[in-house]
C-alpha cells in the first residue's frame, strides 16, 4: 500500500514535468516572437535584441529548457512580458479566485446533481425522472459562456439579484491574506464581506457548474439504477427495507466511487471552463490571465498558468485516487495483491 | 460408432439467431421483424430467451447487428420521440449547413449602420445586431463552417486515435505504455487550456482552431480507441486466428480494426458535441475564424456587449449552438445505449 | 475405437509446468509443476472441474499465456523459444477448437473466410484452390458449400461448432487441441459433435489433446486421461486403468458424478458417495 502510494506521487510528479515539456516545447514550436512581444509595440531592432537577451531567448533551446526548469524548481517562473510582474506574483493574486470558483461550482453541482440523480433513479421512468434527464440533456448541451451571458442578464442586469461582475463590490473587498475571498472575510469575522463575496460567485459558479452537473447527475442517476438492479439490493427490499433507505444506504453507497472519479477528472476541466466564466463575470482570475498571456504570446505566463493547471488536475486525480484506495474495500484489495496496481 | 455428419439438417439445436424479443422488435420495423421471424421459426426454443439475448450482445456479432439494428430503429416508426427528434434535427441542420447561404434573406456580411440593433420584426426574424447585419442570414451562412470545423475535428482526432491506438497495438508492451502515458500527460491539461494557447499562437483563422482542437483532443480518442481494440484483443474470435498462426498486422487488420469501428464511430459521434461546444468556446475568447464571420461562436461574443439592449444579437446564435450541440449528443446517446444493453433501460 | 500404435513416441510433451497470476505477494498458482505428454495418433483427456488448471495448460501450450516455469516441448521443438520458422511450423501443425462456438469465430467474416484463414496463413495454395479445400473440409463436417458466404449469426452453436473445427482441420494438422469443445453446447447437441470430432480422428489420424470438466464426456473419446485438481495432475492413466481402477480420491469423486441409466445401480452409487464424502470430510 504505502508502495503504491509512493509510486502514484511519483506518477504524479512525473506528469507534471510531462506537461511542462510538452507546453515548453509547443510555445517553441509554433511561430511568434516574444522578444519582440516583450520589448513592445513600438521598440527598436537594438531593444528587441535587449529583450532577447534578458528573457535568455538568444540561448539554444535545450537551455532554455533546462534553465526553466531549474528556475522552477526553486520557485521561479519567470517574468511576464506584459504585466512585467513575477509569474508566480501574478499566480499568486490569480489562482485563488480562480480555485475558489471552481470549489464553490464543485460545491454547487455535488449539491445539486446527487440528490437529483437520487430522485431520478428512485422515480425511474416517472414524471420527475424524465423532467431531470431533460435538465440534464439541456445543461449538458449548453455553452457554459452563453449560459454565463444569459444568468448576467436575466438575474443581475433585468432583475437585480446579483451583481452583476466582480470579486467583490465597492470597498466591500475582505482585506487580503489567502486571496480567497470568503476565507479572508471569515478571518477578517465580516459577514458582510463574506456575503458580499459570495453572492459574487453565485451567478459565476452556477454557470460553471451546468456542464459538469449534467455529467455527475447522470452518473449518480445510472450507478443507482444498476446498484438497485443487483441481487443484494434485491435481497434488502425482500428482508422488508425501506425503498428509500436502499437507494440511500445499498445504492449510493456502491456509487461514491464512481462519482469521486468523475468530480476529479472535472476539477481539470472545471480550470478549462473557468477561463471562460471569468471573461463574462470580469473576475480577476487565471483564465483571464492565460488568455491575455496566450493573445500576448507571454510564454513565461502562459507556462506558469498551464503548470498550475496540469498541477491541480495531477493532485486532483492523486487526490481522488487516495481516497477510493482508503474507502473502498474492492479498490484497496486489488492494490494491495497488486493485480492491477 | 456412427457418425451423425452427414445430415444436419437433422439438427434439433436451438436457433442462434436473436429472437425477436419484446424489447428488441421496437427496434426493428416490422418488415425486416417479419424477415427474422421466418428464419428463426423453425428453431426457437422456450427457455433459451434470456441466455440468448445476453450471449448475442456479448458476442461482437450482435455488436455489429446492433448497430444497423439500432440505426434502423432510430429511423423507424417505434423509436423513442427524443431519438426522433434528435434525428429531425440534425438532419435539419446538415440540411441547413448545406443551403443555408443560398436561403438567407440578406447579405450576411454587408454592414448597414442605419439598421442597427433593430429587434426581431417581420423583416429581420431574429433582428440585425450591431453593424446592421441580419442576424438570421448569418446564422444561416455560419451554420456550415460552425458544423463542418467541429465534423472535421473529429473526423481529423479519430482517424489519428485509430492509427495511432493500432501502433501502440502493434508495438511491444513497453512502446505501448509510453505512448499511452503521454496521453495521460496530455490529457492533464484541459482541451480549452491547450487549444487556447495553440490556436492563438497559429494565428486568428477557422483552420488553425481546427488544428488546435485536433492536437487538443487526439490523445483522448486515443485512449478510448486503446481501450476498444483492448476489448476485441481478448476476445475468443482473435484469440482462435492467433494460434492459426494469423500475424499481429494480420490480427489487426482482419479481426481487430473491423469488429471495433462500430464502438469507435459511436464515440465519434459522441464526440462532435463537444466540439461545437468547445469551437464556440474558443470563438468567444476570441480565437478563431476573425471577424466579420458568421461563425456561431463568434457572433456570441460579437453581440455580448450589447445584451442589455438588444439581447437577441447574442441570444440566438447561442441557442443555435446549444441545439446543435444537444442534438448530436442525443444521436449519439441514442446510438450508444442501442449498443449496451445494459443502458437500454436507463 | 481407434487403433492406436503401441509405444508411439510423444509428440506434445509438457514438464513441470507452472503458471501464476498475480503478482506481490498475493498470487494464485493456476497450474502447479503439471507435466504429461501426447503421443503420436493417440487422444489424451485433460480433465477437472473449473479452476482445475486445464484451460490454463492448455493456454499456455497454445502461447495464448506466458508459462513461468516447465518445458513445453512440441515434436523437438521448445515452445517457449521459438524461432520464426518454428513458430510457423508450430502454428500449422497444432490447431485448436475453442470452448465457446459463440464468440470464436469473427462475426464480420463468412464462413468462407474464417475456414480460409489457415490456409491463407499458413499454405501458398492459390485462391481457387484454397476455395476447393474449404468447401471440402465443409463438407467433410457436414455443412455444404452453399453456407460459404454466409455469416456465423446465421449458424447454430452446433453448426459453429462444426466450422471451428473445419477450420482447425483444414490446413491439415497433427495435433488438434479441443478446449471443452461440446460443453457450452445444447446435450443434444454434444454427441453429434463428439462423434464428428473422432470420426476426424480416424480419418486424419490426428492426435488430440481434449479438455474436459466431467468424465462422461470422455470416457467414449480418450485413449489416455490426465487428472487435474486446483493446478495439479493427481492421476494419470490409460482409460481402462482410471475408469476401472481410480487411484486418487478426486479421480474417484469424479467419476461417482458420472449419470448412468441404471435406478438400482444409482442408488448404491448414491450411497457410496456420500461415504465418499463422509470420509473425505472426517
Amino acid at each position: 500500500m504505502a508502495i503504491y502510494v509512493a509510486k502514484r506521487v511519483g506518477l504524479a510528479i512525473l506528469s507534471v514535468w510531462g506537461i511542462i515539456t510538452i507546453v515548453f516545447f509547443l510555445t517553441k514550436l509554433i511561430p511568434g516572437d516574444a522578444a519582440r512581444v516583450a520589448a513592445g509595440r513600438t521598440a527598436t531592432a537594438d531593444q528587441i535584441a535587449q529583450a532577447r537577451e534578458r528573457l535568455g531567448l538568444d540561448k539554444p533551446v535545450l537551455e532554455q529548457y533546462a534553465d526553466f526548469l531549474a528556475r522552477a524548481v526553486r520557485g521561479d517562473l519567470g517574468q511576464s512580458a506584459s504585466t512585467h510582474q513575477n509569474v508566480v506574483t501574478d499566480l499568486s493574486q490569480t489562482v485563488p479566485v480562480t480555485l475558489q470558483l471552481v470549489l464553490v461550482a464543485m460545491l454547487f453541482t455535488i449539491v445539486i446533481a446527487v440528490p437529483l440523480g437520487t430522485l431520478a433513479a428512485a422515480l425511474r421512468d416517472k414524471a420527475p425522472d424524465v423532467a431531470a434527464r431533460i435538465l440534464f440533456v439541456l445543461s449538458g448541451g449548453v455553452p457554459v459562456f452563453w449560459l454565463a451571458i444569459l444568468l448576467q442578464w436575466l438575474f443581475a442586469s433585468n432583475l437585480g439579484w446579483f451583481p452583476i461582475s466582480g470579486s467583490n463590490a465597492f470597498g466591500a473587498a475582505p482585506p487580503d491574506v489567502t486571496g480567497f475571498t470568503l476565507v479572508d472575510s471569515a478571518i477578517a469575522g465580516d459577514p458582510a464581506a463574506f456575503a458580499d463575496s459570495f453572492e459574487h460567485l453565485v451567478l459565476p459558479a452556477l454557470a460553471l457548474s451546468a456542464p459538469f452537473l449534467s455529467t455527475v447527475a447522470r452518473n449518480v442517476r445510472s450507478n443507482l439504477i444498476g446498484a438497485l438492479d443487483t441481487d443484494y439490493v434485491a435481497f434488502a427490499v425482500s428482508k422488508g427495507a425501506k425503498p428509500f433507505r436502499v437507494v440511500v444506504h445499498h445504492g449510493l453507497r456502491s456509487t461514491f466511487g464512481s462519482t469521486l472519479t468523475i468530480i476529479g477528472m472535472q476539477l481539470g476541466w472545471m480550470m478549462g471552463a473557468a477561463l471562460l466564466v471569468e471573461t463574462v463575470f470580469a473576475l480577476p482570475g487565471i483564465g483571464v490571465y492565460l488568455n491575455q498571456a496566450v493573445l500576448n504570446q507571454d510564454t513565461f505566463a502562459v507556462l506558469g498558468c498551464v503548470l498550475v493547471i496540469g498541477v491541480v488536475f495531477t493532485v486532483a486525480s492523486l487526490v481522488v485516487d487516495l481516497i477510493q484506495i482508503g474507502t473502498d474495500p474492492r479498490v484497496r484489495a486489488s492494490y494491495t495483491t497488486g493485480a492491477t496496481a | 460408432m456412427t457418425s451423425l455428419t452427414r445430415n444436419p439438417g437433422a439438427e434439433p439445436e436451438p436457433a442462434l439467431e436473436p429472437e425477436p424479443g419484446p424489447e428488441r422488435s421496437r427496434l426493428l420495423e416490422p418488415a425486416a421483424e417479419a424477415e427474422r421471424e421466418s428464419i428463426d421459426a423453425e428453431f426457437v426454443p422456450a427457455g433459451t430467451r434470456g441466455y440468448r439475448r445476453v450471449n448475442e450482445w456479448l458476442t461482437p456479432a450482435g455488436l455489429g447487428a446492433g448497430i444497423s439494428r439500432g440505426l434502423r430503429g432510430l429511423f423507424g416508426r417505434r423509436a423513442p420521440i427524443v431519438d426522433r427528434i434528435a434525428i429531425v434535427i440534425v438532419l435539419a441542420l446538415v440540411v441547413v449547413a448545406i443551403i443555408g447561404p443560398f436561403i438567407a434573406p440578406y447579405d450576411p456580411y454587408l454592414a448597414q449602420p442605419v439598421d442597427a440593433l433593430l429587434p426581431p420584426s417581420a423583416a429581420h426574424w431574429m433582428g440585425t445586431d450591431d453593424a446592421g447585419r441580419d442576424v438570421l442570414s448569418r446564422l444561416l451562412t455560419g451554420a456550415g463552417t460552425t458544423l463542418l470545423a467541429a465534423i472535421a475535428v473529429v473526423v481529423l482526432t479519430t482517424v489519428i486515435g485509430v492509427v495511432v491506438a493500432s501502433i501502440a497495438a502493434l508495438s511491444p508492451r513497453a512502446v505501448d505504455t509510453v505512448i499511452m502515458r503521454v496521453c495521460d500527460i496530455a490529457m492533464a491539461l484541459p482541451a480549452m487550456v491547450l487549444a487556447l494557447g495553440i490556436a492563438a499562437a497559429l494565428g486568428p483563422s477557422l483552420g488553425s482552431v481546427v488544428v488546435a482542437m485536433v492536437i487538443a483532443m487526439w490523445p483522448g480518442t486515443t485512449r478510448l480507441v486503446r481501450g476498444i481494440l483492448r476489448v476485441t484483443m481478448s476476445s475468443a474470435y482473435v484469440e482462435s486466428a492467433r494460434v492459426t498462426g494469423v500475424s499481429k498486422a494480420g490480427l489487426l487488420a482482419r479481426h481487430v480494426l473491423p469488429n471495433s469501428m462500430d464502438s469507435v464511430y459511436v464515440q465519434a459521434s459522441m464526440e462532435i458535441s463537444g466540439a461545437i461546444v468547445l469551437m464556440a468556446g474558443l470563438a468567444y475568447l476570441g480565437v478563431g475564424a476573425p471577424p466579420p464571420s458568421a461563425d456561431w461562436g463568434a457572433m456570441v461574443a460579437q453581440g455580448r456587449e450589447y445584451i442589455t439592449t438588444a439581447w437577441w444579437v447574442t441570444t440566438f446564435p447561442g441557442l443555435a449552438i446549444t441545439i446543435a450541440a444537444i442534438a448530436f449528443g442525443l444521436l449519439g446517446d441514442a446510438i450508444r445505449v442501442r449498443l449496451d444493453p445494459s443502458l437500454r433501460r436507463r | 475405437m481407434s487403433s492406436q500404435p503401441l509405444a508411439s513416441r510423444p509428440l506434445l510433451t509438457v514438464d513441470g509446468l507452472v503458471k501464476r497470476f498475480g503478482s506481490g505477494n498475493r498470487t494464485h498458482t493456476a497450474v502447479d509443476k503439471v507435466s504429461f505428454e501426447l503421443r503420436a495418433g493417440e487422444v489424451l483427456g485433460l480433465v477437472g472441474e473449473s479452476g482445475s488448471g486445464k484451460s490454463t495448460t492448455v493456454r499456455c501450450l497454445m502461447g495464448l499465456e506466458r508459462p513461468d516455469a516447465g518445458t513445453l516441448d512440441y515434436d523437438g521443438i521448445n515452445l517457449r523459444r521459438l524461432t520464426y520458422a518454428q513458430q510457423r511450423r508450430f502454428r500449422s501443425e497444432v490447431q485448436m477448437v475453442f470452448q465457446d462456438p459463440y464468440s470464436s469465430l469473427n462475426p464480420r467474416m463468412t464462413i468462407g473466410r474464417i475456414v480460409a484463414e489457415p490456409l491463407r496463413v499458413n499454405t501458398k495454395l492459390s485462391s481457387s484452390a484454397r476455395r476447393d479445400r474449404v468447401v471440402e473440409m465443409l463438407e467433410l463436417v457436414g455443412l455444404g458449400a452453399e453456407h460459404l458466404d454466409r455469416y456465423p449469426r446465421s449458424f447454430s452453436g452446433g453448426q459453429r461448432q462444426r466450422i471451428a473445427i473445419a477450420r482447425a482441420l483444414v490446413s491439415g494438422p497433427r495435433v488438434l487441441v479441443c478446449d471443452e469443445p461440446v460443453s457450452a453446447l445444447d446435450v443434444s447437441v454434444q454427441a453429434q459433435v463428439l462423434n464428428l470430432l473422432k470420426d476426424m480422428q480416424e480419418k486424419l489420424s490426428l492426435s488430440v489433446l481434449f479438455i474436459a470438466h466431467d468424465l462422461a464426456v470422455v470416457r467414449y473419446l480418450c485413449d489416455r486421461l490426465v487428472i487435474l485438481q486446483n493446478g495439479v495432475a493427481v492421476e494419470q492413466g490409460s482409460r481402462d486403468e482410471v475408469y476401472g481402477d481410480p487411484q486418487h480420491p478426486y479421480t474417484r469423486a469424479l467419476l461417482e458424478a458420472v449419470p448412468r441409466a441404471d435406478p438400482a445401480g444409482e442408488r448404491m452409487r448414491r450411497q457410496s458417495r456420500l461415504e465418499l464424502i463422509e470420509t473425505r470430510t472426517a
